[in-house]
């Protein structure tokens, strides 16, 4: 499986250009880090490429090599992208329980809704939610972490080939952080190519990446390893955007 | 067309008194019955013609419906299918109520029925217990009287058909009885009335369908429903309507809370009809006793709806609520115009009406005016109402976990419903899944 973001240019529905030309080429499974500071386009960039109506996207994405640029979200989902996004929504009076059993149908080939109940389990304990979240409204009063870590069992629910997790680790407590990066570790064994936008360097205590990005005002300024984490900490994103010469 | 008209070839809004007459003698009816027809027959003719009821009555000749009367209806095999279009399954079936008969025939409810029958309960048609039972009388036609406005009147003077089930003090039917009311010609006006009498401390779930096996050309539903509830006793009617084809639905109910401390519930589920006009009555005329109209709806097409439930506290320490949730998608509009109203005596009452509409699309439209009246200055009356729409962050973040957008409206319909939903009998809770599915994933 093959991912790969080229060209591309985002912008939103003010015609303000967002992401100003991020090509990505990521051709095995793993987990790759995008970091930057606020605003500087990540969620924009991830929003636009699963195909959200507030934003015109130029350039071009291929799934294994397939153009999927133009198809609409759900296709996209049922090729296996997906989002896990930055603001989980409330979908009132569906139940966890539904929800996840029709999506661990659909992914998954289960036919019989007792099968997939077990796995929707297995896969919220994973994230450390108990059982008793089956039975609650999708989201509904939830806790921020608690959020976070559901909606990392609905995408694994859906047995992405591509992840692209939106701060999957904010709002999330010091004791779950091994849960949640478990989780993503999860997508990676699963040969899942896990796009991950974080702010946390702490995550890394629990997971290795296999590559980082730093995208400052709507590009990639630079790229590494868990060193150029290092050096974020150190130094800021300001200095690493403009020790190329940029602006 | 100057040529005298047959006798049986006239509008059902043309008839005769000898008509009527003549109409109840090959029934067979009481004389008192007769009586009860002939004065909703006077009170039509002195009273003005509703533009929202007769224009739709008038289009059913006589003829047609004395034969779909007479000539009940439909192969027991249809019927069921049709039984099956509102999620019921037919060994869940009581009662098949098609014309003048109740046909009961499988094994496991004729159980049922004589165990109730032991108990002294009484479940048979309208038609036999007008004949045999003196309690009908004092009740029948006391609530939906023939005066109460054109609508009742017509249906008074047309009815036929339809179950009376007598619930004898202190006894309580743990499982839900049901009927089906299927309408299966042509033009007929299904005018079934359902009479309910729950003595002191009895208790009843009654859930009652109504479909059509084939999708009509014109159709009026026209059925009616009198409950009356004395002391401690509870009452739990729901009424679930899916029809097909041009189905003009216009059912009257009216239910009567005499008891101290009774309770009444009326929830009607609506799925399909060309045009719906209800006006669902529940009067508290016993202290501290409580009622509740709730309507869960899905609009589509080009469905005009026009609802108007009442809830007259006529005691004191009454409560209530209505509460109406519905769906209007596509060209339909509904129009909801709730009342509650504390009568004089209603000290202390107390009561909420709650109106939410989803609207789906922008043709869709939902008119919404809850009304409060009080002639109590303590009764404690008050409403609110929302109308939402689905969003567009709702359906893409759907299509990222892979809903397309039918599937995704589906979803967030259902979960509009649940509040509702999940505290009705769980037989129902289950039809009306299966019906909203077929309703909007057309499978
Ligand atoms: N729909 C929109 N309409 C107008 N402006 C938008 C829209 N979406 C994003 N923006 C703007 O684009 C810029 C990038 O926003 P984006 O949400 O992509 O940043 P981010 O990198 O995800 O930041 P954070 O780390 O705070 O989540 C911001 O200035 C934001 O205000
Ligand atoms: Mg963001």
């Amino acid at each position: 499986m093959t991912f790969e973001v080229q060209k591309v240019k985002v912008y939103t529905s003010d015609g303000k250009e967002v992401v100003k030309g991020v090509s990505l080429s990521l051709v095995k499974p793993g987990i790759y880090t995008i970091m930057g500071p606020n605003g500087a386009g990540k969620s924009s960039l991830v929003n636009a490429i699963m195909g959200h109506q507030s934003y015109r996207l130029e350039g071009r994405i291929l799934l294994g090599g397939e153009d999927i640029t133009k198809l609409p979200t759900h296709e996209k989902a049922r090729k296996g992208i997906t989002l896990a996004t930055q603001m989980p929504l409330e979908i009132e009076g569906v139940r966890v329980a539904e929800l996840l059993s029709r999506i661990i149908k659909r992914f998954q080939g289960v036919d019989k809704t007792d099968e997939a109940l077990r796995i929707a389990r297995e896969l919220l304990s994973l994230v450390g939610l108990s059982d008793s979240i089956m039975s609650r409204y999708f989201m509904v009063g939830m806790s921020g972490g608690e959020r976070k870590r559901l909606e990392l069992a609905r995408v694994l629910a859906q047995r992405p080939r591509v992840a692209l997790l939106d701060e999957p680790d904010s709002g999330v407590d010091v004791e779950s952080m091994p849960l949640v990066a478990k989780a993503i570790e999860k997508l990676r064994e699963d040969g899942a190519i896990v796009v991950l936008i974080t702010h946390q360097p702490r995550l890394f205590k629990h997971l290795e990446p296999d590559h980082v990005y730093v995208m400052y005002d709507g590009r990639i300024v630079a790229e590494g390893g868990l060193d150029l984490v290092q050096l974020i900490e150190d130094k800021g994103y300001t200095w690493i955007a403009h020790r190329n010469g940029e602006r | 067309m100057s040529r005298a008209r047959l006798l049986e070839d006239k509008p059902l809004t043309e008839l005769s008194r000898d008509d009527i007459i003549e109409f109840s003698r090959r029934r067979k009816e009481p004389e008192w019955v007769l009586r009860r027809r002939l004065e909703a027959f006077e009170y039509l003719r002195s009273t003005p013609p509703d533009p929202k009821v007769d224009p739709l009555i008038e289009k059913v000749t006589y003829k047609v419906f004395i034969e779909s009367l007479e000539n009940p209806v439909l192969p027991t095999e249809e019927a069921i299918k049709a039984a099956e279009r509102l999620g019921v399954k037919p060994e869940e079936l009581e009662v098949l109520a098609s014309g003048f008969s109740i046909d009961v025939d499988n094994v496991v409810v004729k159980a049922v029925l004589k165990y109730l029958e032991k108990k002294g309960v009484i479940f048979t048609s309208m038609d036999e217990a007008v004949k045999r039972y003196p309690v009908v009388k004092e009740y029948a036609f006391r609530g939906l009287h023939p005066q109460l406005n054109r609508k009742t009147a017509y249906h008074v003077m047309l009815w036929a058909g339809g179950p009376f089930i007598y619930v004898p003090k202190g006894v309580k039917i743990p499982q839900p009885l049901q009927g089906v009311f299927i309408i299966g010609r042509e033009g007929l006006g299904q005018t079934e009335h359902t009479l309910i009498v729950l003595e002191e401390g009895a208790e009843l779930h009654w859930i009652e369908g109504c479909t059509t096996p084939i999708a009509l050309r014109y159709a009026v539903h026209l059925g009616g429903l009198e409950a009356f509830v004395k002391n401690n006793a509870k009452l739990y009617v729901a009424s679930i309507n899916n029809w097909l084809g041009e189905v003009h639905h216009m059912p009257v109910k009216r239910v009567i809370v005499e008891g101290d401390n009774a309770y009444a519930e009326l929830t009607a589920i609506a799925f399909y009809s060309t045009t719906s006009n209800t006006a669902p009555r529940i009067d508290l005329r016993g202290r501290k006793s409580r009622g509740v109209i709730q309507n869960i709806a899905l609009y589509r097409d080009k469905q005009r709806i026009y609802s108007a439930p009442l809830i007259r506290y006529e005691a004191p320490q009454t409560s209530a609520q209505i509460l109406n949730r519905t769906v209007v998608r596509d060209e339909a509009v509904e129009e909801f115009h709730g009342m509650l109203y504390a009568a004089r005596g209603a000290k202390g009452a107390t009561g909420f009406m709650s109106c939410n509409t989803l609207v789906i699309g922008d043709k869709a439209k939902s008119i919404t005016v809850p009304a409060i009246g009080t002639e109590e200055k303590d009764a404690e009356l008050s409403h609110e109402a929302s109308v939402g729409r689905i969003s567009y962050e709702k359906l893409y973040y759907l299509a990222l976990m892979g809903f397309d957008e039918d599937e995704a409206t589906w979803l967030i319909v259902n979960g509009f419903f649940e509040p509702v939903i999940n505290k009705l009998p769980i037989d129902v809770q289950i039809e009306v899944k299966k019906i909203l599915e077929l309703a909007l994933l057309g499978h």
